[in-house]
């Protein structure tokens, strides 16, 4: 079982006609219960690959092999959660099959309880976020919050905050491996770090300055890979934070 | 209450213009009131309502699915949409008199050729309005739905159609006024009875009382349908958005 992805080139074209280059050379594998993490300052492909992992977006040249039954979850970088539709029926529509006791215990968990008849819209983005989570895991078995770090991050006051995060039972993955936090919400392997950097950057140093020109990088290949790009990424959250303080 | 005021304010401007024009050209409202006792009393009146609003029923379903369905059909395939084009161009700015006319011509003074001429006329500007909400959609949630691997009706159900909602609302009200206004000038041209066919006969005669006794039984039956129908069911479908002042 294994996800198998070559992509050799992906580029946009904006609303004037020009060519936007995004992502070439991406080659990598992931077998079952590996963990891979994207890092990379803002524009650099994070969310284009992802899409394309998805399924989402087929304008690309290259190959992606997802294996046979794997079931595709994504938290949303925004809720996208249906408007006209309450909370409860939100949740449900991603995940069919789940029973009652189960919804309650996921509502009970992230505190939703007051809201499950709420339309989105009666929501702060803060809830909202944290309703979109539980989507996260698709369409079989029971939702689990895979971004509830995310949430924790934001919600000191909530239950996977707290260390050795457990929710529903699962232990918490962390998709940001560079987070401070990752080492406390145990992920069941360690994670291999894959670099993305923007055309021009160059997250892996001089010596492969060149061929890493608007590619991709994985820790095998690149040992100090991983930590330079754990500075960039707490960098550019810094002046993220800084930005909108 | 505002509503009850308004008619009253309507009553006695039509009161007021009937004494200054004369009750020839202009009935008064209690000659038309015995009018419609008249044409009620002997049955003619539901009779004739009846009919006419079977046909603007049957012809108003029929256009709004088919416009509905080829509508969806243009806004989501290009492929479809430049076909169908320059056809659509040419429905609309067919008059209704020619459709009408070439429909008896061709099927026969029918119920078969009225309902299907009515229906013609009727088609283009709900494909056009549904074409705009179709191209409108979010694709945002299209992804979303990708994702978690929504099935097809259950997307239709809960996603498409309630973004389609105010647009097949808006082509609905525009229709219905559209469709019965088209009906009695089929009824006029060629069937033995109906609103339109009374209507014939009492320009004929010059029978002022009679042509607005049904003219505003119609109406009356209308707006009913407006407010039992047709609003309740707008408010049900907008009672997510947040209240407007």
């Amino acid at each position: 079982v294994q996800l198998e992805v070559a992509i050799a080139h992906k580029a946009f074209t904006n609303a004037a006609g020009e060519r936007h280059e995004v992502l070439a050379d991406v080659n990598f594998a992931l077998s079952a219960g590996e963990v891979g993490v994207f890092v990379g300052p803002s524009g650099c492909g994070k969310t284009t690959m992802l899409k394309i992992l998805a399924g989402l977006d087929h304008d690309y040249q290259g190959r992606v092999t997802r294996p046979a039954d794997a079931r595709i979850g994504m938290v949303f970088q925004e809720p996208r959660l249906l408007p006209w539709r309450s909370v409860e029926e939100n949740v449900r529509l991603a995940a069919p099959r789940a029973d009652e006791a189960k919804l309650s215990a996921l509502f009970a968990i992230l505190e939703l309880n007051a809201h499950r008849s709420h339309f989105p819209g009666e929501l702060s983005l803060g809830l909202a976020r944290r309703v979109s989570l539980p989507r996260g895991r698709g369409r079989t078995g029971f939702p689990y919050p895979r971004r509830a770090a995310g949430v924790a991050r934001r919600c000191p006051c909530h239950p996977s905050a707290r260390p050795n995060c457990h929710v529903g039972g699962q232990p918490l993955r962390v998709d940001s491996a560079c987070h401070p936090r990752r080492r406390r919400c145990g992920s069941p392997r360690r994670p291999r770090v894959p670099l993305v950097s923007a055309p021009g950057q160059d997250p892996c140093g001089s010596a492969n300055s060149q061929a890493s020109q608007g590619a991709w990088r994985n820790r095998d290949r690149c040992d100090q890979g991983r930590h330079r790009a754990a500075d960039q990424w707490r960098s550019h959250r810094a002046r993220c934070l800084i930005g909108s303080a | 209450m505002l509503r009850l005021l308004s008619f009253t304010v309507f009553l006695a401007t039509w009161w007021g213009a009937a004494l200054l024009a004369g009750g020839e050209k202009l009935p008064p409202p209690p000659a038309v009131l015995a009018a419609i006792v008249t044409e009620a009393h002997s049955g003619a009146l539901f009779f004739n309502l009846g009919v006419t609003l079977a046909r603007v029923a049957l012809a108003f379903t029929l256009a709004m699915t088919l416009g509905g369905a080829i509508g969806y059909l243009m806004g989501r395939v290009r492929l479809a949409d430049r076909l169908g084009d320059p056809w659509l161009i040419l429905l609309l700015n067919l008059p209704a008199l020619v459709v009408i006319v070439l429909a008896y011509i061709w099927a026969g003074l029918t119920e078969v050729a009225a309902i299907a001429a009515i229906a013609i006329n009727k088609l283009p500007t709900a494909i056009v309005t549904v074409r705009e909400g179709t191209r409108a959609l979010d694709t945002a949630l299209d992804e979303m739905a990708t994702v978690f691997a929504i099935p097809r009706r259950r997307a239709l159900r809960h996603i498409i159609l309630p973004q389609l909602a105010p647009y097949i609302a808006a082509a609905a009200r525009s229709g219905l006024s559209l469709v019965w206004k088209i009906v009695l000038v089929a009824e006029l041209l060629g069937r033995p009875n109906g609103v339109g066919f009374e209507i014939g006969i009492a320009f004929q005669l010059f029978d002022i009382p009679r042509l607005l006794a049904y003219s505003l039984s119609f109406v009356a039956v209308v707006l009913a349908i407006e407010t039992i129908l047709v609003q309740p069911f707008e408010t049900r479908l907008s009672r997510w958005r947040p209240r407007a002042a």
